[in-house]
């Protein structure tokens, strides 16, 4: 990610960018996520409706994508590292119904130069584990 | 009963209206429509500002949702419906709001209930924007 084409990260308001498909509060398509951060951890939850369906029941493999990429950018710019994701890989490990509450969290595990490693996952409420995410991060721009 | 096994049973898997990626009647999704290109399996869309993640740049979930989407209608045109256990996706250049996206996916191998499956996005330009890896695990065949 040699050429980031997007706006400079730092001048974004936070808290009055209201427009992320994951985070944002006024998109109507988005998913609203409210992330919060808790010691080196940043958690959110979220509870999937009949729109975020791939197969009749069971969310869409974008939607569980959408909540792991978005926890982990999150670490990240808790710590001050505005960054875009380069890779991410990510297990699925049990069936997500829609309709039931899914807990997700995110740490950053590395941080060298320009580039940032981060691990997250998805559970139920019973800690049972639904997905896990893994991702790799290029810093744009840093505090 | 399994979901999967009523799935299997119960279900057209061509005739799935409210999936985010593809259904025509969600309204929040993407109403992705593929179509058939020799072994390959290819769709065409242009994200809009409700699909950014930093401003005016396509969140990396709706990619992903995108590649997952294609990866399965890769193994689906074969008769394959499948579900996804595995995907790794690399993220080559931002794609950007309002330019429009080229989907494209094939299946690698076939191996018992497993298919590995390989999709990528480009831009107008023809420009790598990500590609993915995936492995699914049948659910029905045709």
């Amino acid at each position: 990610m040699k050429e980031w084409q997007g706006p400079p990260l730092r001048d974004i308001d936070l808290n009055s960018y209201t427009m992320c498909f994951a985070c944002g509060r006024d998109n109507p398509f988005g998913l609203k996520l409210e992330v919060k951060r808790d010691g080196d951890t940043v958690r959110t939850e979220f509870t999937p409706e009949e729109h975020h369906q791939g197969w009749p029941g069971v969310v869409h493999g974008g939607i569980l994508n959408t909540i792991l990429d978005e926890v982990m950018a999150w670490a990240a710019i808790h710590q001050g590292l505005f960054c875009v994701t380069v890779r991410m890989e990510v297990r699925i490990k049990n069936t997500p119904l829609v309709g039931q509450r899914y807990l997700a969290s995110a740490r950053v595990t590395t941080h060298r130069k320009r580039l940032v490693e981060a691990e997250s996952e998805i559970t139920l409420e019973d800690g049972t584990t639904i997905a896990e995410g893994k991702a790799t991060m290029y810093i744009v721009e840093q505090d | 009963m399994s979901i999967w096994k009523e799935i299997a049973e119960q279900q057209d898997p061509n005739d799935v209206p409210m999936c985010f990626a593809c259904g025509r009647d969600n309204e929040i999704g993407l109403k992705l429509e593929f179509h058939q290109d020799g072994e390959s399996v290819e769709a065409e869309f242009t994200p809009g500002e409700q699909h950014q993640g930093w401003p005016g740049v396509v969140h990396g979930g709706i990619i992903c949702t995108m590649l997952d989407e294609v990866i399965g209608y890769a193994a689906g045109f074969q008769g394959l419906y499948a579900v996804t256990a595995r995907m790794d996706v690399q993220y080559k250049k931002p794609a950007m709001v309002g330019k429009s996206l080229r989907l494209s996916a094939r299946v690698s191998s076939v191996s018992g209930r497993d298919v590995k499956s390989e999709g990528e996005i480009r831009d107008e330009d023809g420009t790598l924007v990500a590609a993915a890896q995936a492995e699914l695990r049948i659910i029905k065949t045709k």
